[in-house]
Parts: structure tokens; C-alpha cells; sequence
């Protein structure tokens, strides 16, 4: 978010216009002084505080040509502050001898127009001994040959021919585009260029002159070429030319006779044709690119080229612009040729690209150098490195695809002031974390689990050793209902635990002295006949228990009732008067135990 | 390999030897040979989620979106709050069109729901249990320190109430089983079979939940799109 919100502001930098700053128009020449027929270059630059800039509107020029030759543009950034400048090239070439203004030419920016001012040109014919190729063919236009032969041929024709007739997409085609006269004009012809319909055209001045001899006739002719990009494979038509032109009567009329003035004037009299000549149609087969090889960043430039980079400092500190200059120069449609792409530099925060033009129409090829100027501010310090950046094209003489590529180029970034590192127009912007590339975080190069994950992870895996709390809790459940029942019953919980409490006695007095032993076993017989009588021991008699035994189970067995007497008796004795040996004890023991049980399961069941 | 095994199960300092010599190719950009050492310290030690994730950055490194985002899933399950486990899971499965934080779930609810791994949470409800229960037993055999052990008794089974329903409910929300697809396009069948029509296809690093298994073939779901059908099991990797 915090990258978004630089950027965007950054972006608004770059949109903001100060209120104060406006654009501003210039135009010069090569020269004021100029034969008919030369070239002079003529230069309008537009600057503004904004990466786009209108385009000049040229005024109407009379008696002066004027071509296109292509643009450049430069944008700088200083201290966040955008501004550039376009500067706009034509071919300029006089037609008529004398004064030539070139009017004063505007550009308009949000409702207000600027101008430039008005530039005049002398034209002058060409100096003496000068044998230009634009003096010549007027002379002779101007002296054309008398018909030497060549009866039957027509007085004035156009021709149209192209430099190749299959050529491919993109590639130059050349139109030419000649009208032939072979006698006297009355008036300026006027031409009408040809329909090109599917293809890119672009004028190639100047218009030449010259002569030529067609089936023994004598000509004059004028040449107009015309430099044409298909846009489409397949077969592709130019429409023809057509000349409207005025000519003499068909009269034999030799302006190099004594009496030629007399026979003009006649002609005049007597008025001219007017013939409307056209050229014939001409089509061409243009060839599709081959599809084989065809390079994934190709984007359609068709020609020779090259490409190279520049970048105008190498050494920078973060926050400061660096523009860098890629240009792609040779031969071909550089108007069509679409910015090469950057690679992505993760150290580089990259601006609009902007590009310029330059190019000439010598020897009637176009050629020149497209720039594509961009500005990177560095994000980061440290070493980075532009990659080299590719530019496929075909090259139709070869016949194949060309891969061209830039050297990469080596910056040295400093860290940058507080203020300059902002990178963009809000030099008082608070500075923060700035997002340079994503990618994974690095290695865990120690575990981690700490104790306490670990120990849940142990309990999670306990398995079924986690059945134990539950067996401990069931286990105290149990215990405390047996308690809370024998509180609730304490007679009934003495009754059912005499006859435990009684075995518990007798298996002491296995081990007791056999004092002891007679005590252990006269208690056990004692405490139980009193737990289940729900009666205190001390004071208990052999009769009474007889007695209450009876009452509770009056269906018991009358030996069994006796023998309890009987063994009371015995176990007082043997406490009080201990005679006999250790043996009887032993009996008396047995005879105890086997006592209990019945009277727990005869008397007490 | 499996005297690799044993060597890490024999020593421990051999272990962290073993950890340090892949870091140490996985910065000279040797990715493959370093997830070979990776995942052999995953396989040692299985609840560590630290050695699933280096596994992941590895197979991320070396072009397996898919087995990365299975790894990191693994190492997501055992430790959901480390945030680098987190970030990476995100960052890879953006590459595969897919968001960590379910669309409509606020990313705080989603961090908080997921601060305990299932193991810790599970752990918690069996720790609530112990000391709910064997409390319980003491409170019920001492009678005379009841009024000392009741607070801590109430604690303890809040902690296994709140563990329990809280392990509970993730375990109902979340896939019984997950798999992430591993190869480019994986193809759904309508049926566990080449002669079953092909119904969808799901791209590497998808995550589905995978409902049952046939032979070769699992049968898998995708809840978003209310897809179903049937993938090869090499298709698909169950972290």
C-alpha cells in the first residue's frame, strides 16, 4: 500500500502542472537564403512542464513545400519538476523565386494559443556554373526538345512504377510516379496522387525533373516519389495517378522557331485542351512474415536496424533520475517501430517512456533513429545493472528474423539525501519502507517447535494413554459415593464390612505373639458378632448375642447359635489363662473362620 | 538415502549438520540437491515445521509450485503463527490464483482462528481433560480442600471446553484432508478411470480437499467452484 501511495504520487508529480509554467513554441531555419529548389530544414520546438505536448499546426505555405522529417523529444526531471521539449523537423523547399514567408505557426494548450514568428526566406534563382540536380531539369522544362521522331507517341502521360513487386509487410515499397510532357504546358499541372489504400505512405522530396527519350520522342518529365509500407499481406492495389493538365491546340508549334511568339499567341487565342491523364493501376503481392523464427518481443519492425543505450549518468544516489536512452536506428517505417521493453530492475523504479524521431529520405530509402528516453530513479542503494534490452525485426534482404540486443550498463547508486529520496515531487513527504520486489522469505535455520508446542503435540499423540484420567476420576467417583453411603448408613456399612474386618483380624493374629493372638482372635469374634448386631462390643455377652441372634434369624440353626458360645467362651479363656500351646490357637482360628462364614451366610445373609 | 536416515536418526548433531549443508546449497542455488536434504529432515522429524518449509522454499526455487505449496501447507498446519510460514503459503498460492485468507473472512479473524495448530489445540483439550479429571478426582476425595480446589477446577474445564469446542469447530470448518495438485493441469474425472469423461481441469497449486481414495484415483472436491470429481493420485500431493 505504502508502494502504491509513493507511486501514485510520484505519478502525480509527474501530471501536476505548476500554474505559473506554460508552453512555449519556437521555430528557425537552417537558412534565409536559399536557391529555388533547395532544402532548407526548418525546426519548431514546443516545450512545456508536461511529457505530452501538442503538436504544431503548420499554416498554409504558398510557394513553398514542406515535409515531414521527424521529431525528437527531451524530459527531464529536476528536484521532482517535470518539463520537456519536443522539437519538430521539416524539409522545407522554395517554388518560387522572391519573398517566401513562412507564416507564423501555432500550437494550442488548454484554450490558449502560442505563436511562433513569422520567418521570410529569400529565393534566389541558382548562382552561375551551378549545376544542381534541382537547377537542371527546369532549364531544360523550360527548353524541351523538339518532337525528334517518335511519330504516333502521345504530347504529355504518367507513369507509375514501383521498386519491387512483391514485397513484405512493413517493408519499403517505393511509388514512382513520373508525368511526361513533351511539349509546351499552358498551366501548372495538377497532379493527384494516386489511392493507397492498405498502405503507410510517406513523401520522399523533392520533386525531380529531368529528360527522357520514350520511342525516339523527347520528354519532359516530372517525378514524384513516394515511399509505401504495406500493412496487410496479399494482394494490394495502387489506384492510378491522374495529371490534369492544360495543352497547346495540336498545332505544330516549335518554340524554338523565329516565329514562335506568333504562333503562342495564336494558341492562346485559340485556347488549350485540357487532358486528364492517369497512370495505370499497379498491384503488388505483399508477402506475409514468415512465421518460423519468429521472436517473441517481435513487434513488426521491418528493415535493418541496430540498437544501442546510453544512459546520461551512471553514477547516482537514490532518489535522483537517470534517464535512459535507448535508440533503434537503420532502415525501415522507425514511425511504426513500438518501444522496446525493459527488463524489470527490482532497484529501479522506471517512468513513462517517451519517444522522439529523427530521420532523412536520402537516396529516397527512410532511414533515421527512433529514442526511447526513460527515466529510472533508483530505490535502493547499491550496484544495479540494466539488463540488455532486445529489438527483433526482419530483415526482407536477408529474408529472416534479427535479434539485436543493447550492452547492459552498470550504475553506482549512493545512498541519497532525506529529502532527495523521496523519488518524486513531495520532497517534505515523510520517507518509509518502500517494497523494492517480492519473493520468499529466506530459510528457518532452527526448529520451531519450543517446549510447550512440543508437549501439546506429546498430549495430542498421547493416544490412549488419555483413558487414565477418566480411570482416575471413575475410581474417586466410586470412593466418594462409597463414603457418602456410609454416612448416610453407618450400621449398614458396619454390618457389611464385619466379616472383612474380622478376616482382617484373624490374618494378624497369624503373625501376633500368641498373647496376642488370643486377643486378635476374641476381638475379631467380638467386633463382628458387634458390627452386625449394630451393637458396641464393650458390654456384649455370649448370651446376649445368642439372644439377638436368635431374634434376628429365628430360623437358625441351634448348633450354630451355641457354637458361638461355645468359641466365645473358648477365645476368653485362652486370653486370660494362656496355657496351651500355640497349636490350639491355630484350631481356634480355623474353627473362628469357618464360624464367621456361616453365620454370615445362615444368620446375617 | 536410507544411510542418510539413519545417520540422522543415530546423531542429532548430525542433523543440524545435515541443516546447514543444505542452507549452504541452497544459497550456491543447488534447490534440488538441497530439498533432498530437506526433506529427509522432514521425514526425521515429521512434526517440525521448520524443515517443511525450507522443503517448500526449495521446491519453490526449483519451478514445483505445487509441491511448495504442499510443504508449506504441512508447515502452515504445525506452526500458524510463525509469519514466515504464513507469508510464503500466501506468496506461493498467489502464484497459483489463490488467496491464503478466504474472500469474505477478515484476515484478523482468520489469524486469530488459526493461532493454535490442530496438534496444540488437540494437546490443549487432552491438558484440559488431565487436569479437569484428576482434579475432579481430588476434589471429590478430599472433601475438607474443596473451597481450594474449586477455582482451579473451574479453570481447568474451561480450558478443556473452550480447547474442545474450539478443536471441534475447526475440525468441522476445514477439509477432513487437503491435497495440493502437483503436476500443471490436473484433469477431474467424472470417474476413477481414463474412460470417464474429463469434467474440469485444476491448475498447479490448487488446493482440494480430498473425499475418498480408489485405488489409483482420489476422488476430490474444490467447494468454490462446486467441482467434484476423480484425479490420478500421483495428480495430487496430501501434505
Amino acid at each position: 500500500m505504502k508502494t502504491c501511495f509513493a507511486a501514485f504520487l510520484c505519478l502525480c508529480g509527474l501530471a501536476a502542472r505548476p500554474a505559473a509554467a506554460q508552453v512555449s513554441i519556437s521555430a528557425q531555419v537552417s537558412q534565409t537564403d536559399v536557391a529555388i529548389d533547395d532544402q532548407i530544414a526548418l525546426s519548431v520546438t514546443v516545450s512545456g512542464p508536461d511529457a505530452s505536448l501538442p503538436e504544431p499546426k503548420l499554416p498554409a505555405l504558398s510557394n513553398l513545400s514542406i515535409y515531414d522529417s521527424g521529431r525528437s523529444q527531451n524530459l527531464s526531471i529536476v528536484n521532482g519538476q517535470v518539463s520537456s521539449s519536443i522539437v519538430y523537423t521539416y524539409v522545407v523547399i522554395p517554388r518560387a523565386v522572391g519573398k517566401a514567408v513562412i507564416p507564423p505557426i501555432s500550437v494550442t494548450d488548454h484554450g490558449r494559443t502560442f505563436r511562433t514568428e513569422a520567418i521570410t526566406l529569400n529565393v534566389h534563382r541558382p548562382q552561375a556554373g551551378m549545376t544542381g540536380a534541382a537547377a537542371m531539369p527546369r532549364r531544360a522544362a523550360r527548353r524541351p526538345q523538339p518532337p525528334q521522331g517518335g511519330q504516333g507517341q502521345p504530347d504529355a502521360f504518367v507513369a507509375a512504377q514501383v521498386d519491387d513487386q512483391k514485397p513484405f509487410v512493413n517493408q519499403q515499397l517505393t511509388l514512382t510516379v513520373r508525368f511526361y510532357t513533351a511539349v509546351s504546358l499552358l498551366q501548372s499541372p495538377q497532379y493527384q496522387p494516386p489511392q493507397t489504400e492498405g498502405f503507410i505512405c510517406e513523401d520522399l522530396p523533392p520533386e525531380r525533373h529531368g529528360q527522357a527519350t520514350i520511342h525516339g520522342r523527347a520528354y519532359y518529365y516530372s517525378e514524384i516519389k513516394t515511399a509505401l509500407f504495406a500493412t496487410q499481406p496479399g494482394p494490394l492495389t495502387i489506384a492510378p495517378a491522374s495529371v490534369r493538365a492544360l495543352l497547346p491546340q495540336a498545332m505544330p508549334v516549335d518554340p524554338f522557331s523565329g516565329d514562335f511568339f506568333n504562333r503562342f499567341f495564336q494558341q492562346g487565342l485559340s485556347g488549350g485542351r485540357v487532358l486528364e491523364l492517369r497512370s495505370k493501376p499497379i498491384t503488388v503481392d505483399v508477402q506475409p512474415l514468415p512465421k518460423t523464427g519468429k521472436p517473441r518481443d517481435f513487434s513488426g519492425a521491418v528493415g535493418r536496424f541496430s540498437i544501442s543505450d546510453d544512459i546520461d549518468h551512471a553514477r547516482l544516489k537514490t532518489g535522483e533520475a537517470a534517464t535512459l536512452t535507448v535508440t533503434v536506428s537503420g532502415e525501415g517505417n522507425l514511425k511504426s517501430i513500438a518501444a522496446p521493453a525493459l527488463p524489470q530492475i527490482a532497484q529501479l523504479q522506471a517512468f513513462e517512456t517517451v519517444s522522439s524521431l529523427s530521420f532523412d529520405k536520402k537516396n529516397d530509402v527512410l532511414r533515421g533513429s527512433k529514442s526511447f528516453k526513460t527515466v529510472l530513479v533508483p530505490r535502493v542503494s547499491g550496484r544495479a545493472t540494466i539488463p540488455p534490452v532486445h529489438f527483433s525485426y526482419f530483415d526482407p534482404v536477408r529474408r529472416a528474423y534479427v535479434e539485436a540486443r543493447t550492452s547492459p550498463i552498470a550504475l553506482d547508486i549512493a545512498p541519497g539525501a532525506a529529502a532527495a529520496a523521496a523519488a518524486g515531487p513531495a520532497p517534505s513527504s515523510p520517507r518509509s519502507v518502500a517494497a523494492v520486489s517480492s519473493d520468499l522469505r529466506y530459510l528457518k535455520t532452527a526448529p520451531l517447535r519450543g517446549k510447550t508446542t512440543r508437549f501439546l503435540q506429546a498430549m495430542a499423540a498421547a493416544g490412549p494413554l488419555n483413558a487414565m484420567p477418566f480411570v482416575v476420576f471413575l475410581g474417586a467417583l466410586g470412593l466418594s459415593l462409597y463414603r457418602r453411603q456410609a454416612l448416610l448408613d453407618p450400621a449398614g456399612t458396619r454390618s457389611r464390612g464385619a466379616l472383612r474386618v474380622a478376616q482382617a483380624r484373624l490374618r494378624q493374629a497369624e503373625a501376633a505373639s500368641e498373647a496376642a493372638a488370643a486377643a486378635q482372635l476374641s476381638d475379631a469374634l467380638t467386633g463382628y458378632l458387634a458390627d452386625k448386631l449394630g451393637r458396641s462390643a464393650h458390654g456384649l455377652t455370649a448370651k446376649r448375642v445368642q439372644e439377638l441372634a436368635r431374634a434376628r434369624r429365628p430360623d437358625a440353626p441351634g448348633p450354630l447359635i451355641e457354637e458361638i458360645r461355645t468359641l466365645w467362651e473358648e477365645l476368653d479363656m485362652r486370653r486370660f489363662s494362656p496355657s496351651s500351646g500355640h497349636h490350639d490357637l491355630e484350631e481356634l482360628a480355623d474353627r473362628l473362620d469357618a464360624l464367621l462364614r456361616r453365620l454370615e451366610r445362615e444368620v446375617f445373609s | 538415502m536410507k544411510a542418510l536416515l539413519l545417520l540422522l536418526a543415530l546423531c542429532p548433531a548430525a542433523r543440524a549438520q545435515s541443516a546447514a549443508g543444505a542452507q549452504r546449497l541452497y544459497d550456491q542455488g543447488d534447490y534440488a540437491a538441497a530439498a533432498v536434504q530437506y526433506r529427509a529432515l522432514a521425514y526425521k522429524e515429521p512434526r517440525e515445521a521448520a524443515w517443511r518449509y525450507d522443503l517448500g522454499n526449495c521446491l519453490y526455487k526449483s519451478g514445483q509450485l505445487g509441491r511448495a505449496i504442499a510443504s508449506y501447507q504441512r508447515a502452515f498446519d504445525l506452526a500458524p503463527r510463525d509469519g514466515d510460514v504464513r507469508f510464503n503459503l500466501a506468496f506461493a498460492l498467489r502464484r497459483a490464483g489463490e488467496d491464503l485468507v478466504p474472500a469474505g473472512v477478515p484476515p484478523l479473524l482468520f489469524v486469530a482462528f488459526n493461532v493454535l495448530s490442530a496438534a496444540e489445540l488437540a494437546g490443549l483439550h487432552w491438558l484440559g481433560c488431565w487436569l479437569t479429571l484428576l482434579l475432579g478426582a481430588w476434589f471429590l476425595a478430599q472433601p475438607k480442600r474443596r473451597g481450594l480446589l474449586s477455582p482451579c477446577l473451574i479453570a481447568a474445564a474451561a480450558l478443556w471446553l473452550i480447547a474442545g469446542s474450539w478443536w471441534a469447530l475447526r475440525s468441522w470448518i476445514e477439509p477432513s484432508e487437503l491435497g495440493v495438485v502437483v503436476v500443471s493441469t490436473a484433469e477431474l474425472r467424472s470417474g476413477p478411470g481414463e474412460a470417464f469423461d474429463v469434467s474440469f481441469t485444476v491448475p498447479e497449486g490448487r488446493r482440494v480437499e480430498v473425499l475418498s481414495k480408489q485405488g489409483d484415483w482420489l476422488e476430490v472436491g474444490l467447494a468454490k467452484q462446486g467441482a467434484k470429481g476423480f484425479v490420478r493420485a500421483d495428480a495430487v500431493e496430501i501434505p
